[in-house]
């Protein structure tokens, strides 16, 4: 275990670190009032999603809807779609879960009244008014970001909701290292316009890179603080900053240690680019490594136009 | 490679690091050794993060697409790529520093044992290799460093190195005992890996899955449970009669074919095809286990017309399980008199279950000549004339039934006849039909094996008074908790005298009818006092229904023993539910008391 670690970073302070520490307030803030009525409708969602005849019709109408538009979807898509048709009964039930992932589907789609399986039919169009009135109201879906939305106000507001405990202590603590050793250095209002920055960006890179329009919203602060870390790597290229280490709980084998920025930085990039190199974007993945390599390398670009490699001098840093 | 250190008798090293020289060597501390290695993993974590993310994404997409999908065909890519960036690592870093980064942290080295000087290309890359095999073996090897009197697992004694730290921070050798504990205790392990390993492949063929060479790393063919259904489609004239989705609904409620598969034809008939009411009443049947979409199915089945059978059984299904079953003998005896066999199958089941063999008989006649499920007619008929009493008759048609059916249910049909016959009496006739049921079992791979076969074995074992074969594999191939934990219990050398309250609730909370009526058995052998037969009684009384096949023989059996403790009005009343369904066999004595025990004569 091995990460960088400002002496100070524990005690809140307004005067050094301010606009760090209101932006993990206001994460918070936004976590509180979000995560009942968060899992209140999850709750909801889930209930709709253990139906069995609801999710089997759904991955039909889905798999007819995508045979009916054979350039609408991606190859991969379009083979689980024939393999739901052919009577894959598993396949039928991921394509069930696959099509709240398409905007396209999801809003406009519509079965006529009469005619084939009318009681699956009726089940299903009760309950995917359920579900487009539960998504209309979540909280994710709401100030989350989707690649198919052009409002771009969410590629603001998505940085600041988050799914869970564990996902905002784990944006908040790197916002933390980072932020109060750049804050110091850049000003409180680079460090904003960076976060904020880095995080739309992040936004764009999602979209571009996503591969499909997708339904599915992006949350979390991780596009942003990865945008930090690319500044923080641009700021302090070559200068040693203190690092913990952990091997062993015993004397000798934890402590800190002074380590150029550039491998904290290269090591963060590798984890990102070979997330982002192992997933399919058609598919989806549970984290946006899209949007931390466009946050990480508008990071980079903006710590060099702004402040140039290396022009912090060791003295600010370490003169807390 | 050179192999001097290990052959050679030079006891030179030796002496140095033992302190028998001037100066020891400085050992590097194992600690140390340890933090280099997760040093080293945190650089290479990133970079093996890289090189696996192409596989990574193509097993994603193979997963997706379910294309013969093999787990072991990735484990593997991952293996390789993994051993041979490691290697790379561990060889041009020992080869170029004398270290890798983790080490050079720890400020410890690699180096040759006969000049102290870094390692060359040859004995970094052994050192290498076989510093990777040792960490595919979960790194057992790799403990040496706590053993060894030089702190030298197998890849520093290959490759002629020794792992040296700052002399401040070195270590002795392990002390001589704890060396020896140590190393007795990892011996013993590689031993015992050792032999479970040949024993499990010098096993006999039969007690073990016969896989072909490399099965278990890469995909197996998936069998569609479906295809069922074409292989059971009558050819011939009948072919024409008998369409897919009919052919679904018989094997369904014969028990053969799966919710998932009748739901997949009743789908394709809707969706593609003109929807029917057999269709619809498919759909309610697949999702008999989620009442508001049955209820629905019903619902509509009812609102169409020409669908009253289908609505009636609908109708009557709803209340299996919850209703004492002869509650709906009326329903089903409408039903009997169905056009469609799939509404006859499920009335002649409901037949079989009230005991009422008569009538199955009459309706296994009347579908035989419609429907195209011999083998399954054949077992529910030769059970209803077993159950009659027709036994002379059952065994004759039994031997002519065998020959002329599947393994699998001439497997099943040996077994249940072996069962009845092992409860019956341990003699020739027992005898020849258990032979006839081991010799079916022997024909498969011993797994899987369902509850009716696995008591069967049990029973027969009992009755030939040997002890159970294999015990260990017998009770791993069992294809259920419920029935491997009962025939643990009961063949367990160790019997619990108090398990009264045990068989009770077993037979309460049992989910399979065979394993209940066994235990009913074993517990009336075992019941000494009134107050067990009593308890017994109670527990017959609340789940005769529940019972099975073996429902009536279990009734005999209670029958008799409440009459041998002159329990005659009990007895009577158990004689009733006998008797409604295969007429008045055991009769009370009219006139003449029952003779009475020995031990009661005495007093």
């Amino acid at each position: 275990m091995i990460f960088p670690w400002f002496k100070d970073m524990f005690m809140p302070s307004l005067v050094k670190t301010p606009v760090t520490w209101c932006l993990i307030y206001i994460m918070l803030i936004a976590f509180f009032l979000t995560a009942t009525q968060s899992l209140l409708m999850d709750r909801q969602m889930q209930n709709i999603f253990s139906d069995k005849l609801f999710l089997q019709t759904q991955g039909l109408l889905y798999s007819r809807f995508l045979n009916s538009q054979p350039n609408k979807a991606s190859p991969l898509i379009k083979a689980k779609a024939d393999q739901a048709l052919r009577g894959d009964r598993n396949a039928l039930r991921i394509m069930g879960f696959y099509a709240l992932r398409d905007p396209q589907f999801f809003y406009k789609y519509n079965t006529a009244k009469t005619g084939q399986d009318d009681v699956a039919k009726k089940v299903w169009r009760k309950k995917i008014k359920e579900l487009r009135e539960i998504i209309s109201m979540h909280p994710t879906y709401e100030m989350g970001f989707y690649s198919y939305n052009t409002d771009w106000t969410r590629a603001i507001t998505y940085q600041f909701v988050h799914g869970g405990a564990m996902h905002l202590f784990g944006n908040a603590f790197f916002l933390l290292i980072v932020g109060s050793y750049l804050e110091p250095v850049i000003g409180g209002a680079a460090l904003l316009v960076g976060f904020l920055f880095t995080g739309f960006f992040g936004a764009l890179f999602y979209t571009v890179l996503g591969g499909t329009l997708s339904l599915a919203p992006m949350i979390g602060a991780s596009g942003s603080v990865s945008g930090l870390i690319g500044l923080f790597g641009a700021v302090f290229w070559r200068q040693p900053v203190r690092f913990i280490y952990l091997t062993l709980f015993k004397r000798g084998y934890c402590g800190w240690i002074y380590l150029p920025t550039w491998i904290f930085l290269l090591h963060r990039m590798a984890f990102d680019l070979a997330g982002y190199m192992s997933s399919t974007p058609e598919l989806g993945t549970s984290i946006a490594f899209s949007a931390h390599l466009g946050g990480l390398g508008m990071g980079l670009i903006l710590g060099y136009i702004l402040f140039g490699w290396s022009k912090a001098t060791s003295q600010s840093v370490f003169s807390h | 490679m050179v192999l001097k250190d290990i052959f050679t008798k030079d006891n030179s090293l030796i002496d140095r690091t033992s302190g028998a020289a001037d100066r020891p060597l400085p050992l590097a501390d194992p600690l140390n050794r340890f933090s280099a290695l997760v040093v080293d993993i945190i650089i290479l974590f990133p970079v093996i993060s890289l090189l696996i993310s192409g596989i990574k994404r193509r097993q994603e997409i193979s997963e997706w697409l379910s294309n013969e999908f093999a787990t072991g065909k990735f484990l593997l890519s991952y293996i390789i790529v993994i051993f041979l960036t490691v290697l790379f690592y561990q060889t041009v870093s020992i080869a170029l520093f004398g270290a890798t980064p983790g080490k050079l942290f720890f400020n410890i080295r690699v180096v040759s044992i006969w000049d102290r000087t870094k390692p060359n290309w040859g004995s970094a890359f052994t050192r290498g290799v076989y510093w990777c095999l040792g960490a595919m073996l979960l790194l057992f090897p790799h403990l040496a460093i706590i053993y060894h009197r030089q702190r030298r697992p197998i890849y520093d004694r290959l490759a002629d190195t020794i792992v040296l730290g700052q002399e401040r921070y070195s270590v002795s050798p392990p002390d001589y005992r704890l060396s020896g504990v140590l190393k007795g205790i990892l011996t013993g392990f590689y031993i015992f890996i050792i032999v479970s390993f040949i024993s499990k492949v010098t096993s006999e063929p039969g007690d073990r899955e016969v896989l072909p060479f490399g099965s278990t790393l890469f995909a197996k063919p998936q069998v569609d449970s479906c295809n069922v259904i074409e292989t059971t489609l009558p050819k011939g004239h009948r072919a024409k009669k008998t369409n897919r989705l009919s052919q679904s609904l018989n094997l369904f409620a014969a028990g053969i074919l799966e919710e998932d598969c009748l739901d997949k034809e009743a789908d394709n008939e809707l969706w593609n095809g003109k929807p029917s009411v057999q269709a619809y009443a498919a759909k309610a049947l697949a999702f008999n286990a989620e009442p508001s979409v049955y209820e629905k199915y019903q619902k509509k089945v009812c609102s169409m017309p020409n669908a009253t059978d289908y609505c009636l059984l609908l109708k009557a299904k709803k209340y299996d399980g919850i209703s004492p079953p002869t509650k709906l003998n009326a329903q089903y005896q409408k039903l009997t008199n169905s056009l469609y066999p799939d509404i006859q199958l499920w009335a002649l089941q409901h037949w079989m279950r009230v005991n009422n063999f008569t009538k199955a008989l009459g309706l296994i006649e009347k579908l035989e000549l419609t429907s195209s499920l011999g083998p399954f007619l054949g077992l529910q008929k030769l059970k209803a004339l077993w159950q009659i009493e027709e036994k002379e008759t059952a065994r004759l048609a039994l031997f002519t039934f065998l020959p002329n059916v599947g393994h699998q249910t001439g497997l099943i049909t040996s077994a249940w006849f072996c069962y009845e016959e092992s409860l019956r009496e341990c003699g020739p006739a027992q005898k020849r039909i258990c032979d006839w049921f081991n010799d079916h079992l022997k024909q498969f791979q011993n797994k899987d094996l369902p509850t009716m076969v696995a008591l069967s074995v049990v029973r027969s074992t009992e009755c030939a008074q040997e002890p159970l074969k294999n015990a260990n594999d017998f009770f791993a191939a069992i294809d259920n908790n419920e029935t491997r934990s009962l025939i643990t219990r009961v063949t367990s050398k160790h019997k619990r005298e108090s398990f009264y309250s045990w068989q009770s609730l077993f037979l309460q909370n049992s989910l399979q009818p065979q394993n209940k009526s066994e235990v009913g058995f074993r517990w009336l052998s075992t019941a000494k006092s009134p107050t067990d037969l009593s308890a017994i009684k109670i527990a017959w009384e609340r789940e005769k229904w529940n019972l099975g096949d073996h429902g009536i023989a279990m009734a005999k059996e209670l029958q008799k023993r409440l009459i041998q403790e002159d329990r005659y009005q009990e007895a009577k009343e158990v004689g009733s539910f006998i008797s409604t369904s295969v007429g008045p066999l055991t009769r009370l004595p009219a006139s003449s008391p029952p003779p009475r025990k020995m031990g009661k004569n005495k007093k």
